[in-house]
């Protein structure tokens, strides 16, 4: 599994990536928007943990761009500001999740997983059926899928009150 | 029915104030999000540390713990002395958090939005008031959603002013109970305190009072078995089928 951490407070996101390897995830970090779409150009990640306000490029923005060009790419959206129409727009661009800082770090790396796993099924399935020809189903299979988290079923926020 | 485009105009000048008031606590809010993010995950990180210890076994320690050489370490104080940190700083998430929400209301242009949800955010700010002014304040909220329609930003701060200046007149030691329901259409706030206190003048509440009568709401108040009860009405939005 290759994870991308993306978040401009240092501190922050360098101990989040020592806590997660420490569960088994081990993560690479970069500090902006711009940064996280090179390093996805190069190698592409699984899940990505994304931040929404960081200097230059808006979190939301990177969510935008990579919905179009890495559509696979499984991000969970872990911010400290976050406006209820953040997360609606996060939910139509299709992220797998939207967590609000400070959240629990076992809770997140669960979502981590979750994402991964999701992916995981997504494409089997629909590789599954494409390789026997039947690219309508396989179609479908990963549109199914996405509705899943469209209905805002994976959108569990453990720190709401 | 009062729609939003009917607000006076009067209130645009002030809006345009508020919308700089959102940015500022915008910033606030979002600052304090990420110092507590830090301090919960550091202090998770010693967690895991002390817990990876625990779990390995304590041998010798050199440098701080110079007296316990040659001894394990208990580390169960330290895993102690995480808690308090963890509850704080889901207090003051949840403090900021309702801080946040009040700030994005200052800008919002969505102008249908639940009344009872102002409340929740703005109550710890009364709470606040309430506990400089020596005043016991309970707060009990409805259930269920009081949808209304009217221009957000200033409804949160002239429901908060309202109260604010109720809590005001009292005197200290008083006790005031804020409880909200949904009448005949109708969202209610309704504030109770003792009889006789200076805060009874209607008067009193002014502008802020003014503020929610142009907005299209209406207060009043009555005595009520020796009790003092000033209620802040407010019509539902219309639901369109």
């Amino acid at each position: 599994m290759k994870v991308l951490l993306v978040d401009d407070e240092i501190e922050f996101v360098n101990t989040l990536s020592n806590r997660l390897g420490m569960r088994g995830i081990s993560t690479d970090v970069v500090h902006d928007g711009q940064q996280a779409l090179d390093y996805v150009a190069k190698k592409e990640p699984d899940v990505i943990v994304l931040d929404l306000k960081m200097p230059g490029m808006y979190g939301m923005e990177v969510l935008r761009k990579l919905s179009k060009t890495n559509p696979n790419i499984q991000v969970v959206i872990l911010t400290g500001h976050g406006t209820d129409q953040d997360e609606e727009e996060a939910q139509r661009l299709r992220a797998f999740d939207y967590l609000r800082k400070p959240t629990d770090i076992d809770t997140l790396a669960d979502r981590i997983r979750g994402a991964y796993q999701f992916k995981m099924e997504k494409t089997m399935a629909a590789v599954a059926f494409a390789e026997e020809g039947e690219f309508e189903t396989a179609k479908d299979i990963a549109h199914e899928a996405d509705k899943l988290k469209t209905t805002g079923q994976m959108f569990k926020d453990e720190n709401k009150d | 029915m009062r729609k939003a485009a009917d607000v006076d105009e009067s209130l645009d000048l002030r809006r345009a104030q508020l919308e700089v008031l959102s940015k500022v606590l915008g910033d606030l809010t979002h600052d304090v999000q990420n110092h507590l993010a830090i301090i919960n995950e550091s202090a998770g990180w010693m967690g895991d540390l002390l817990n990876l210890k625990k779990k390995k076994g304590f041998g010798r320690i050199i440098g701080l713990f110079k007296r316990n050489r040659g001894q394990h370490l208990d580390v169960e104080p330290f895993l102690q002395g995480l808690k308090p940190i963890y509850e704080y700083v889901a207090e003051a998430a949840t403090l900021t958090r309702h801080l946040s929400r009040f700030a994005d209301r200052m800008d919002e242009t969505r102008f249908v939005f639940d009344a009872n949800q102002v409340l929740e955010e703005i109550q710890d700010a009364l709470l606040g008031q309430a506990r400089e002014r020596g005043v016991r304040l309970e707060v009990k909220l409805a259930k269920e959603a009081a949808m209304v329609e009217t221009e957000p930003a200033t409804f949160q701060l002239s429901l908060f002013d309202n109260v604010a200046r109720l809590i005001e007149g009292q005197e200290k030691g008083a006790s005031l109970a804020v409880e909200t329901d949904v009448i005949e259409d109708r969202f209610h706030l309704h504030v109770t305190g003792p009889e006789g206190s200076p805060g009874d003048n209607p008067e009193a509440r002014g502008f802020a009072r003014e503020t929610l009568e142009k907005l299209g709401g209406k207060t009043w108040s009555q005595s009520d078995d020796g009790k003092y009860v000033t209620t802040l009405a407010f019509p539902l939005a219309s639901r369109e089928e």
